[in-house]
């Protein structure tokens, strides 16, 4: 868990000092037997232009005419604070004495309040005291659980939808003694959803003074409404771009709608504008990284003055690669080489089976980190997805099988090329008690996890900025319209609460309180970054991604193992939180845990670490890699299978124990990331032309298979957990490939051997966990669709390895 | 406001699952004979294991040259035309392609490649014609020819020695927010 303690630079000295500064005169007539101790005086120090999580320096009006020495004690109230190291703790803020006149406050909480101190010298005292005004701040900042976790709702838990819940629930026969131990019940189930200290320790960060200062954050999303006022000051002007065809402003990309394509009753495709009033995904993500800070506007980004540019992809995904170009910071995207930017990416695509890699897409995504910066590269900060319980595109799969019930997620990160490269940081999403948020999708390719919450109102999701005004946004009248399907107006207004038009802390709807998913995490983790950035601009991609894994906080410390029972014995297809031998810790679900803005910013402000020059190794495969087709006689690619003789490792159905087979590296290279590829072939894994179902016949062999990894350091990683939605054969070279559940053209990432040495035996171990029952489901068409149990056992051909890492 | 289609973008459909604390429903039984997996016919025509299939019947053109008793609808040049069913194997410029998740995406008469050096002698053994060089040695070429099937040529170029991959442009809305 993080400890959201500040820690500050011990002060030796003690806090008795020698006050000289009145002058040696009196001390030199001191001698004189007869002359009389005069009591030291102390007055009000009055504070002005306080911020809040911002520390401020000033003087204590201390002092002693006979320049004796001077002892203080610090008062809440009534009560003597003792310090640690000359640092006093208060509800509200903390006070570091530098000397015994000179101090820095930090205020906390952002209230008025007054510090009593007493001074002493020679056994008499005088009483003063420091005044402090309620800090600026940012009204909403201190329901913005992700900067600093002290419990609060976020707006969510409200009395409100305590008391509407109970009568739907209860229906409107239910006794008044009903509905309160219905209420209880609720506000029961609320408990343990938030834990202080969960956050990203911004407020260490933003006390240090750095604050995003001069770091540029490219939002590529849906467009943010740069007009917002709480973004606007650090929108860059005229930088963002409108991808839209014919846009009337081409620099000002803020959301009306977007084009999509449509299929009518007649099955004719059409291209169509859909005018939009509730999505404010690009503005809401904005807002987590940039919010502009102390201006008594809405929240506080994560980096309150970083910069700002908004480009809309996903109004318009229909420019082709000249629009990729641009949003991957090529030329012609307006983005300098020498600029300290980084480039959020709240967005992806996740079926329900493995995409191939694109090798135009890879130059893509590797072109920023390593030509941006000056060479030394600019970070692209990837959602990982959220589907570890309801995939988005397998129909109600997901929820039929109901694997995210156990542990395990519907749809392994590792489907995505963007969330594997080894040129993305992906980000995983954590609620308010430091947990897993439930959607946040799970898997080895994960780097960090941030704050991303869960929904808003029975568990804090994100406060943010929305599109203005009441009639766009989540928090709009059309944002809260389909509530109506399921209650009345006081229903609806004490579900929506902060979201509803009219709430007092929200009157114009410009805030939003349901931002979540880790399309929040994403951009939680971007502010770190640019904080970094600012702390250091001379760190690479690779330092800073370095500095993410060595402060992050190991986050559920106890989250645990998933074991499948098998008939021989069980295998742990999650593993939670392994130590690998480099000392990094670990964890499918997390990452290296969570991400920690004050460490990381302290770290960054020290960097000694020279990580050289990174290299990938050659593939190192092993047995029959199908790597590539030959056009047949009908034009169509078909598998070249090499002459490599075939592992031929039979996995066993239903067996914990498995199949292991070992591929020896000899180069000695620090890993940074380890990259995998399998060629596993089953009969069955096909496509079926099934008369009697009306969907899809899918087998289980792809289901049911597990890849572990374990390092010649002996670090274990599940680089595919069973139970996730696998329900097609692997793809090469656009094709499905019948009897294939595995092909190279996928490139599993692992960070979890991060700083471990790449020399020596890697072992993969492939598990066939299950012979489950039939499962019946609806497919994403809402045909009728089966998952039967495989009858023929996957077979592993062959396996290969790649080392992205140092000498 | 169309709100089926808003619930397709993620955040929204993350809102759902938040009405999903509200309605707490049960998903119903699906009554289906236990397949016989002996009995299963598999897919064997190549053509119809594509990741991509045109099954759409919808045709894009030049606007300049589509008929308009047949177009639906005109997006800056392209018009978006009524067409029959194809069949004929292959991507050329216009046609609307589906995948299996019920993804639509137009061939947009371009290949995307990733090239080793020289592009202007890979266009001139290809006669492509260049419209976009790129960093990262990553281009937009398309053939000077009308009417050539994209995807058995992005296949030739990819066996060039000059040429890393070679991938037939699609333009659609594939990626959604998170």
């Amino acid at each position: 868990m993080n400890n959201n303690k500040f820690k500050y630079t011990a002060l030796s000295t003690a806090i008795v000092l020698a006050l000289s500064a009145c002058g040696g005169s009196d001390k030199d007539n001191a001698s004189t037997a007869e002359q009389v101790d005069r009591s030291p005086q102390a007055g009000v120090t009055q504070l002005e232009n306080v911020k809040h999580w911002q520390n401020i320096s000033g003087t204590i009006q201390a002092s002693d005419p006979d320049g004796d020495n001077l002892s203080i004690a610090i008062f809440d109230g009534e009560t003597e604070i003792t310090p640690v190291d000359n640092v006093y703790t208060l509800p509200h803020g903390v006070l570091t004495l530098k000397s015994i006149s000179t101090f820095d406050y930090l205020p906390l909480t952002g209230e008025a309040a007054t510090i009593k101190y007493t001074i002493t010298a020679k056994g008499k005292s005088a009483n003063g005291s420091i005044e402090i005004p309620a800090s600026i701040t940012d009204p909403l900042a201190y329901q913005q659980w992700h900067l600093r976790n002290t419990e609060q709702s976020a707006f969510s838990q409200s009395e409100a939808l305590v008391e509407q819940m109970a009568k739907r629930r209860l229906g409107s026969s239910a006794s008044e003694d009903e509905l309160k131990a219905e209420e209880q019940r609720l506000r029961d189930s609320f408990v343990g959803s938030k834990i202080a200290g969960n956050d990203l320790n911004v407020a260490e960060a933003h006390a240090l003074g750095i604050t995003g200062k001069g770091i540029i954050s490219v939002v590529v999303d849906h467009g943010t409404n740069i007009g917002h006022e709480d973004l606007s000051d650090n929108v860059l002007p005229g930088r963002s771009i409108n991808l839209l065809p014919n846009a009337s402003d081409p620099t000002d990309p803020t959301m009306t709608g977007y084009w999509t394509e449509q299929e009518d009753k007649d099955g004719n495709i059409s291209e169509v504008y859909e005018n939009n009033d509730i999505e404010a995904h690009g503005t809401a993500v904005s807002g987590l990284i940039a919010a502009k800070g102390w201006n008594g506007l809405g929240g506080r980004g994560v980096a309150p003055d970083s910069s700002l540019i908004s480009i809309n992809y996903l109004d318009y995904q229909r420019g082709g690669l000249i629009d990729l170009a641009i949003i991957h910071g090529m030329d012609g995207s307006g983005i300098r080489k020498d600029e300290n930017v980084l480039f959020n990416r709240s967005y992806g695509y996740s079926p329900a089976h493995f995409l191939p890699e694109n090798e135009v897409r890879e130059s893509l995504f590797a072109y920023a980190p390593s030509t941006l910066r000056d060479g030394k590269g600019a970070l692209s900060i990837v959602a990982a997805g959220n589907e570890f319980v309801n995939g988005s595109h397998n129909g109600d799969y997901c929820k039929r099988t109901n694997v995210a019930s156990i542990g395990l997620g519907c749809i392994d990160v590792n489907v995505s090329q963007a969330s594997r490269s080894p040129h993305s940081l992906t980000v995983a999403a954590v609620a308010a008690n430091g947990k897993k948020s439930s959607y946040s999708s799970a898997g080895s390719a994960l780097f960090i996890s941030a704050p991303g919450g869960e929904y808003g109102a029975f568990a804090p999701a994100m406060v943010t900025t929305d599109e203005m005004t009441c009639l766009e946004g989540y928090s709009s009248f059309a944002g809260i319209e389909e509530l109506y399907q399921y209650g009345s107006q006081a229903f609806v207004e004490g579900f929506a609460n902060f979201n509803y038009p009219g709430h007092p802390q929200n009157a114009n709807c410009n805030y939003t309180n349901t931002m979540n998913g880790t399309s929040s995490a994403a951009p939680n983790t971007s502010g770190v970054i640019a904080l970094i950035l600012e702390a250091n601009p001379d760190l690479s991609a690779r330092d800073i991604r370095h500095i993410l894994a060595t402060t992050a906080v190991k986050n559920d410390p106890e989250n645990s193992q998933v074991k499948l029972a098998t008939p021989t014995g069980e295998f742990i297809a999650h593993l939670g939180w392994v130590k690998n031998a480099a000392g990094y810790h670990f964890n499918n679900y997390y990452g290296f845990g969570l991400a920690n803005a004050g460490k990381a910013v302290k770290m960054a402000m020290n960097y000694k670490t020279d990580l050289g020059a990174q290299i990938s190794s050659e593939w190192i495969d092993a047995g029959s890699q199908i790597l590539e087709t030959k056009i047949d006689a009908n034009g169509f690619p078909e598998l070249v299978v090499p002459t490599t003789p075939s592992l031929d490792l039979t996995i066993p159905d239903n067996d914990a124990q498995g199949i292991t087979h070992n591929i020896v590296l000899d180069d000695e290279m620090t890993v940074e990331s380890m990259q995998f590829r399998f060629t596993i072939s089953n009969p069955e894994m096909a496509l079926y032309s099934n008369s009697s179902i009306p969907g899809d016949t899918a087998s289980s062999a792809g289901t049911d298979l597990a890849l572990e990894v374990t390092s010649p350091s002996g670090t274990k990683a599940i680089v595919l957990a069973s139970k996730h939605a696998h329900l097609m054969p692997a793809i090469l070279d656009g094709y499905y490939r019948s009897g294939y559940v595995q092909l190279p053209s996928v490139h599993f990432l692992s960070n979890a051997f991060y700083g471990e040495q790449a020399k020596g035996t890697w072992t993969v171990r492939a598990v066939d966990t299950d012979k489950p029952d039939q499962v019946n489901y609806l497919n994403k068409a809402n045909k009728a669709s089966i998952v039967f149990a495989n009858s023929e056992p996957s077979t592993l051909e062959g396996w290969g390895l790649r080392v992205i890492g140092r000498k | 406001m169309n709100v089926k289609t808003l619930f397709l973008a993620s955040v929204s459909v993350i809102s759902m699952n938040t009405l999903a604390n509200v309605m707490t429903s049960e998903l119903k039984p699906l009554e289906l004979k236990a397949v016989d997996v002996a009995t299963l016919k598999k897919v064997k025509d190549t053509a119809e294991t594509a990741v991509l299939t045109k099954e759409a019947r919808l045709k894009a053109l030049p606007a300049a040259i589509a008929a308009p008793e047949k177009t639906i609808k005109v997006h800056h040049d392209i018009a978006y035309v009524k067409s029959t069913p194809i069949h004929k194997a292959g991507y050329y410029k216009g046609d609307v392609l589906t995948d299996k998740q019920g993804n639509k995406q137009i061939v947009s008469g371009n290949l995307e490649i990733k090239h080793n050096g020289d592009l202007q002698s890979i266009a001139n053994k290809f006669d492509l014609i260049i419209l976009r060089d790129f960093e990262n040695k990553i281009a937009l070429v398309k053939p000077r020819a009308n009417n050539t099937e994209l995807n058995k040529l992005a296949l030739e170029l990819s066996k060039s020695e000059q040429i890393a991959i070679a991938e037939v442009e699609l333009l659609g809305s594939l990626e959604r927010a998170f």
